[in-house]
């Protein structure tokens, strides 16, 4: 009798297990972030932040000592001075020494996930979350203002200085002012905004929607300068080069624009959709995509070299002038690095 | 296959109706509701040919039967059957439309996952699901997910001011709402019965327990949307039970054992 009861507890933890492995909806829901200096990459492995020298790809420090389950990092470290500032899945938001991973201090105001990394700007720290709400911070984690949207921040904001430009989820380009959270401008672009922005010396912004659009908008009072249809829909920033813009779509192609009118100057089909943004790499353009494959092109659009690596490419790519680090997702690593010629550096290695 | 025959039109069935009805808590509620009615002929069956079973543990044969072969399980088996096959009783009959039903619940149950999509894969993956020529991105996207104080694709909690901690009150109703659905389809024990002292019983009576423990404990752990999609098909459940008549609405009242308590059975 003892055993029939040990056998239904048993079978009812099992079914437990069994069902709570059958609600992700993937195993992995986003994908990884990065950040490089000069002699270290600090990137995200799921429950941990990995410290690596640029070099060798040798650990520095992982953080935490005890990796949870509960605490999912996707969104890039960014290097803040002597400190990284990064948020997980679990809300919480955390400044780390850049050089020996011990935690400073926590931020634990949100409620959401921190999707996207921070934006460091004049010494603040603005926080986008997917509970709607972007949170701006001291350099010692002290909340100075909180924004609320309608929706959540998937994409890490940009500023001038003076004002921050945050895409959001709810259609919304939201103008806010960095000193304290208060709106100057929002313009609804009639899709979410799930991926990053750039921000032009001559005040304009270039950011991309879900439903295949890319936009010129002004800075100064959020006016739409331009939109442009594309073939697939964005999910990252374009790359910026002298007055030409490079992003890649889902659909699988990288679409060179011409910033003044964001008339297509050229097209080329990669046959594989492209999340991440694309990075400049030794006067290339680099791009990934979900094949696994790495593509640098000229700002003419000629391919300089191509590479292969097992995983798909969602991350966006990350450089520090010198090397390329790639950060596959479900790969048989979480890091790659490349020289500036596509050659392999190193791969991270997941010591067992 | 499973993708593209079960997952894919589920996640646009719902989507569709939350396209008309702008709110995803809502939309969960008629979907399941809707999926229910669908699945009604079947459940029907389930429960008429589970509460056949249960009459023929009443049959005096039956009972005789246990005492008679207690000590020869072959012949209990054999003799068994042929009183299934005398009084025109399947044991298997229950069974077929569990059957049946299992993978359509399930991949409600995964449309629904996938549909709460909270971060960038789980985005990825809906829209890839989506059929372009009845949705569109831009329209519907992002979902409303805010119901009441809950949101769909966080797990839920009710903040009281003053009380340091959430209240997880969909957790309470999950474990309410599978405790009575269970509950009230077990017929009491019989003393001296098959059904009283037996194993089967001690079976029943601990389902009755860590089964409603397993649904809260997801219910807490998971987002609200699963949770409210939980409460729905246990309340539907409920309704489907009350609809067949045979229900022990006594079983949930405290100190009801046996017969000597009042049973509230009402009888067609």
């Amino acid at each position: 009798m003892k055993n029939k009861h040990i056998i239904i507890v048993v079978s009812f933890l099992l079914l437990g297990i069994l069902l709570s492995s059958c609600t992700s909806a993937s195993a992995t829901n986003s994908w990884a972030g990065a950040s490089a200096s000069d002699t270290a990459v600090y990137f995200t492995n799921s429950t941990s932040i990995v410290a690596a020298q640029t070099d060798t790809g040798a650990a520095i420090w992982t953080y935490p000592d005890k990796p949870a389950a509960t605490r999912l990092f996707y969104a890039a470290p960014v290097i803040d001075g002597d400190q990284l500032i990064v948020g997980d899945y679990s809300g919480l938001l955390v400044a780390l020494g850049i050089h020996d991973g011990k935690e400073l201090w926590q931020f634990t105001g949100a409620k959401g996930r921190y999707v996207d990394s921070p934006l460091v700007v004049n010494d603040k720290i603005i926080a986008p979350n997917a509970d709607s709400h972007i949170y701006a911070l001291d350099a010692n984690g002290k909340l100075l203002w909180t924004f609320t949207g309608s929706h959540a921040f998937w994409a890490t904001p940009v500023s001038d200085g003076t004002t921050v430009f945050a895409p959001s989820l709810d259609h919304f380009l939201y103008a806010l002012n960095l000193a304290d959270g208060t709106v100057k401008w929002k313009v609804d672009l009639g899709a979410p905004l799930v991926g990053r922005l750039v921000l032009s010396t001559d005040g304009t912004l270039y950011l991309g929607s879900l439903d295949s659009k890319l936009y010129a908008v002004r800075a100064s009072d959020g006016s739409v300068l331009w939109k442009q249809s594309l073939s697939g829909r964005i999910w990252s920033a374009p790359v910026l080069v002298e007055s030409s813009l490079y992003i890649g779509d889902d659909s699988g192609k990288i679409n060179i624009l011409n910033t003044k009118d964001g008339s297509t100057v050229q097209s080329i089909d990669l046959q594989s959709a492209i999340l991440g943004s694309g990075v400049m790499l030794n006067g290339s353009i680099v791009f990934s995509d979900e094949k696994g494959e790495i593509i640098a092109i000229a700002k003419d659009g000629k391919r300089v070299w191509t590479r292969s690596i097992t995983g798909k490419l969602y991350s966006n790519l990350v450089s520090n002038k010198t090397s390329l680090f790639v950060l596959p997702t479900k790969g048989d690593q979480p890091l790659s690095a490349f020289d500036a010629d596509g050659n392999q550096i190193w791969n991270y290695t997941v010591s067992k | 296959m499973w993708d593209s025959l079960i997952i894919t039109p589920f996640i646009n069935l719902l989507l569709w109706i939350y396209s008309l009805v702008g709110n995803l808590a809502v939309a969960i509620i008629i979907f399941t509701t809707l999926t229910r009615v669908i699945l009604y002929p079947l459940t029907m069956k389930q429960i008429k040919s589970s509460q056949a079973m249960q009459e023929l543990q009443k049959n005096p044969k039956y009972l005789d039967m246990q005492k008679k072969y207690k000590d020869d399980k072959e012949r209990l088996a054999q003799e068994q059957m042929a009183l299934y096959k005398e009084l025109g009783v399947s044991p298997f009959a229950s069974c077929l439309p569990t059957l049946i039903q299992f993978p359509i619940i399930i991949g409600l149950y995964q449309a629904l996952i996938q549909t709460i999509a909270s971060a960038p894969m789980d985005m990825l993956n809906l829209i890839r699901h989506l059929y372009p020529w009845a949705l569109k991105v831009s329209t519907l996207l992002p979902l409303n997910t805010k119901f009441l104080w809950m949101d769909m694709g966080q797990v839920e909690r009710l903040n009281i001011p003053g009380i340091s901690f959430g209240i997880p009150i969909l957790t309470i109703v999950v474990v309410v709402t599978t405790y009575v659905s269970t509950k009230i389809i077990t017929p009491p024990p019989q003393p001296g019965g098959a059904g009283g002292t037996d194993q089967s019983a001690m079976m029943t009576n601990m389902m009755n327990i860590y089964m409603p423990l397993l649904m809260g404990w997801l219910a807490y752990t998971l987002s609200s949307g699963l949770a409210l999609y939980f409460v729905v098909t246990n309340v539907i459940q409920i309704l489907q039970y009350a609809i067949t008549g045979k229900v022990y609405w006594g079983n949930l009242l405290p100190g009801n054992k046996g017969v000597q308590s009042k049973q509230i059975v009402k009888k067609k």
